[in-house]
């Protein structure tokens, strides 16, 4: 046994720095996700090449990402945490709220930002006691925020659109402002700062959650709670940065969110909590906890925009969305399922 | 042959290229008793889930009553009268024990309406021929450990078997218990059922059994009656080789003191508890299931409150709030639930062994040196020979002796100066456990003070250097056991009346 144990370890050191041979990497979870968008990506080009490639509606796909994206990546460190938060549309629409009545109201934009900030963080320190301390389900307290921020929302608009179009040029200019890459024949490529940014944060986040040993604790924490207070680790503030990483992330967006509509609504965001535990599921986050990368949930959200952009290029109805969102969910957790269910044997 | 109830014939089974069992001939006669032994690994498991009909064989026949039989699913072995009584209890915890017994076989009206007297009363009546009392309507999760093996077994009585495979069914009950266990086996004997008894223990083989038949490496070794062999016989046979000496010699080189605990308490769970460890010392915790030593061991790290009492740490008084702690100062505890509290199992080897000492493997900035993670946790799978081909592997793929050194060498990784074992070596083969051992005196040598916290007396007795009895919450007696080893009826004495 012993002999046998060194001579499979020799063989394995071999392995070691690029343990990953090409079995792994073809069934990595990331890989067929690449797979996946590539084909929606070449199926709409060949059937709808004049609408689908045209940099407009790219740009539109990629514009209304931003929203998901940011959202998704703070539900993708939630579910590592073993966790769930379905605040965050209303998280959104409320704090968007927040900072456009305070800039009608004629408060400077740095003052409405910070406001707006305050109230996010607020209710991802709430959602963190209520689960941490208070142990509530993380299902039924962010349910039960869910339904507060939205609340809160409609009360203070009376369900009225708040617009800012006359507030300072710099931030609803900021919200719409596009960096031009290219010209190609008579397409302008350009990109919005909004996307950009947003690709910026992910990336950081992304590499942090891999590499930096705070983020990356929450893997630990998601995937056994108890190991990992018994290994030393902080795991109350771990969960509790988790929430209000979350928040952040929906703050983030509701900022993006205001300066570009140029105004609040009470109603955005809603169901945005389904599409971003949709995204970052399809990405390998586990229910569970424990598992989960940024990588996957980008392409997670990339696949869902597709598929509604899809939708509409090819003459569906637009209603069917929301049901493809679904079934995507389904598929993807059935198809995690059976695989993970061939590979643990004993 | 006609006696034999169950035979084996030449039996194959590969999981991928790795060939599990090979041309395995084992057979169970009537009424008998027939232990089966081998390392982690060597099979057994295997070879029971066949029977049982959970897995399908490669190759290979079974014949029930001289009958040829093929097993396609769990239902029909059952139905055929073979009932495994599982490793891991697989009760609910929530419903009441006769709930739990007719489990997706509850006995309905035609309306399929629960019949819930009924089965209270079938439930009542497979007690009362095992000869044990167990309120039926209690909820299993009020039960102890050792109370809900025993409805395991009941629920598998139920069936009405004619062959009970029971895997490790003394895992983790006291002695106390597991005489009783013994009892209803032999019980059940006399009523015409035969029984596969698979466990690591060699002492207990030897109590129950009628025959013993040994798995290596997916071979049959050989088959014997229990009356015919001897321990060292079964040993040999199982590793393969001959362990001469069971246990390391003891320390030699016992220091200055480390820990100093006076009048620890907590209340509703131990009070008074006094004792002093020594740099290399090995400090043996003993006691029954229940008697405090575990909760002691958690209240001083800090995973839970103490009510009462002073620690002192290497002369400078201290109480540990967290866990955190307790490790940032030295003071390091092995859980002795390895798969809830102790691994994170779903991750790699390497991320499991560097989980306790996260800190040591960092920038300034807080980033993870990946490249001193790789070779560090190398380093400590090498030392303690972890069988993988690499250290990416999932711990949850390692059989129970290399997840219970992945533990251990994520404990010593760390480099405590007081490192607290809790059942060390619990549900680990031969060859892992004298591993385990001599590790554990190895670190002492180099002067870790180390407690350890077993219920098995033998290995109590043949590794502590002083023992420590528990009973009821309390410490009865600081026992001496390095120059010469204490008997047995010596240390019990004290954890019982």
């Amino acid at each position: 046994m012993k002999q046998e144990s060194t001579f499979n370890r020799k063989k394995g050191h071999g392995f070691y720095f690029e343990n990953k041979n090409y079995k792994d990497i073809l069934t990595s979870r990331v890989f067929i996700l690449f797979l996946i968008n590539g084909l929606i990506f070449l199926f709409l080009s060949i059937f709808r090449p004049d609408a689908f490639l045209d940099w407009k509606n790219l740009k539109a796909v990629f514009s209304l990402m931003t929203y998901d994206m940011l959202l998704a990546a703070g539900m993708t460190l939630i579910l590592i945490l073993g966790g769930i938060d379905l605040s965050v549309g209303s998280v959104l629409a409320l704090t968007s709220v927040i900072i456009a009545l305070s800039i009608k109201s004629k408060l400077p934009v740095s003052l409405s930002l910070l406001l707006g900030l305050i109230v996010a963080i607020s209710f991802g320190v709430l959602n963190g006691l209520l689960i941490l301390k208070g142990k509530i389900a993380p299902f039924i307290a962010t349910l039960g925020t869910m339904s507060i921020a939205r609340g809160i929302a409609v009360m203070l608009t009376l369900g009225q659109f708040v617009t800012i179009t006359d507030a300072n040029k710099a931030f609803i200019d900021f919200g719409r402002f596009e960096i031009i890459v290219a010209k190609v024949g008579k397409n302008i490529i350009s990109i919005p700062i909004i996307l950009i940014l947003t690709l910026v944060i992910l990336i950081i986040l992304g590499m942090l959650l891999k590499t930096w040993k705070p983020l990356n604790q929450a893997f630990f924490a998601g995937a056994n709670i108890d190991a990992a207070r018994l290994s030393g680790m902080r795991v109350f503030s771990i969960n509790m940065a988790g929430y209000i990483i979350s928040a952040l992330f929906c703050y983030i967006a509701a900022v993006f969110m205001t300066a570009n509509n140029r105004m609040g609504f009470a109603n955005v965001g809603s169901g945005y909590e389904m599409k971003a535990i949709a995204a970052a599921v399809v990405g390998g986050a586990s229910m569970l906890g424990g598992e989960g990368s940024l990588m996957g949930t980008f392409l997670g959200v990339l696949m869902l925009a597709f598929i509604a952009n899809g939708f509409i290029l090819m003459g569906g109805s637009s209603n069917w969305q929301q049901a493809s969102i679904g079934i995507i969910l389904i598929l993807a957790v059935t198809i995690d399922a059976i695989t993970n269910k061939g590979k643990r044997k004993e | 042959m006609v006696n034999d109830i169950l035979r084996v014939v030449d039996i194959d089974k590969s999981f991928d290229e790795n060939n599990v069992l090979k041309k395995i001939n084992f057979s169970v006669e009537r009424g008998e008793i027939h232990a089966l032994i081998g390392e982690n690994g060597a099979g057994k498991t295997t070879l029971m889930r066949i029977i049982g009909g959970i897995i399908p064989v490669d190759n290979g026949e079974l014949y029930l009553n001289g009958e040829k039989v093929v097993f396609h699913n769990p239902i029909q072995a059952m139905h055929a009268g073979i009932s495994i009584v599982h490793q891991e209890l697989s009760l609910s915890p929530n419903l009441s024990v006769a709930q739990n017994i007719y489990l997706r076989r509850e006995i309905t009206n035609s309306f399929g309406f629960i019949k819930h007297n009924e089965m209270r009363n079938e439930a009542k009546k497979v007690f009362d021929k095992i000869g044990i009392n167990i309120d039926p309507d209690r909820m299993v999760g009020q039960l102890s450990v050792g109370m809900r093996q025993i409805v395991e077994i009941a629920k598998a009585i139920a069936l009405g078997p004619q062959i009970m495979i029971m895997d490790e069914p003394t895992s983790s009950l006291s002695e106390n218990e597991t005489r009783m266990l013994f009892e209803l086996i032999r019980g059940l004997v006399k009523s015409g059922i035969s029984i596969v008894y698979i466990s690591h223990k060699i002492s207990e083989i030897f109590d129950i059994s009628d025959r013993i038949s040994v798995l290596r490496d997916g071979h049959l070794i050989y088959t014997k009656k229990t009356s015919e062999t001897n321990s060292n016989e079964v040993i040999q046979n199982m590793v393969g080789r001959e362990i001469t000496n069971l246990y390391p010699e003891k320390s030699s080189i016992v220091g200055e003191t480390v820990l100093e605990c006076k009048n620890l308490g907590r209340f509703g769970f131990f009070n008074n508890v006094s004792f002093i460890l020594k740099k290399g010392e090995m400090l043996g915790f003993y006691g029954l299931v229940g008697s405090g030593r575990t909760e002691v061991a958690k209240a001083l790290i800090g995973s839970d409150k103490l009510t009462s009492g002073e620690i002192f740490l290497t002369g400078k008084k201290v109480r540990f709030k967290t866990p955190r702690d307790a490790i940032k100062n030295g003071v390091c505890y092995l859980t002795e639930d390895r798969k809830v509290l102790g691994l994170f199992t779903t991750f790699s080897i390497c991320k499991n062994l560097i989980s306790a000492n996260l800190d040591k493997f960092i920038t300034k900035m807080g980033f993870l040196k990946n490249k001193v993670i790789k070779e560090e946790s190398l380093a400590l799978s090498e030392q303690m020979t972890i069988f993988s081909t690499n250290n990416e592997l999932k711990v949850i793929n390692l059989s129970g002796g290399n997840q219970q050194k992945v533990l251990l060498a994520k404990w010593i990784c760390p480099n405590p100066k007081v490192l607290i074992v809790d059942e060390p070596t619990r549900g680990v083969d031969v060859g892992a456990k004298a591993l385990i051992h001599n590790k554990l005196r190895e670190l002492t040598n180099q002067g870790m003070a180390i407690i350890m916290i077993t219920s098995e007396l033998p290995e109590c007795i043949g590794l502590s250097d002083r023992i420590a009895v528990f009973k009821d919450g309390q410490i009865t007696a600081v026992l001496e056991n390095s120059k010469v080893e204490l008997k047995q009826n010596e240390v019990i004495r004290h954890a019982i009346k």
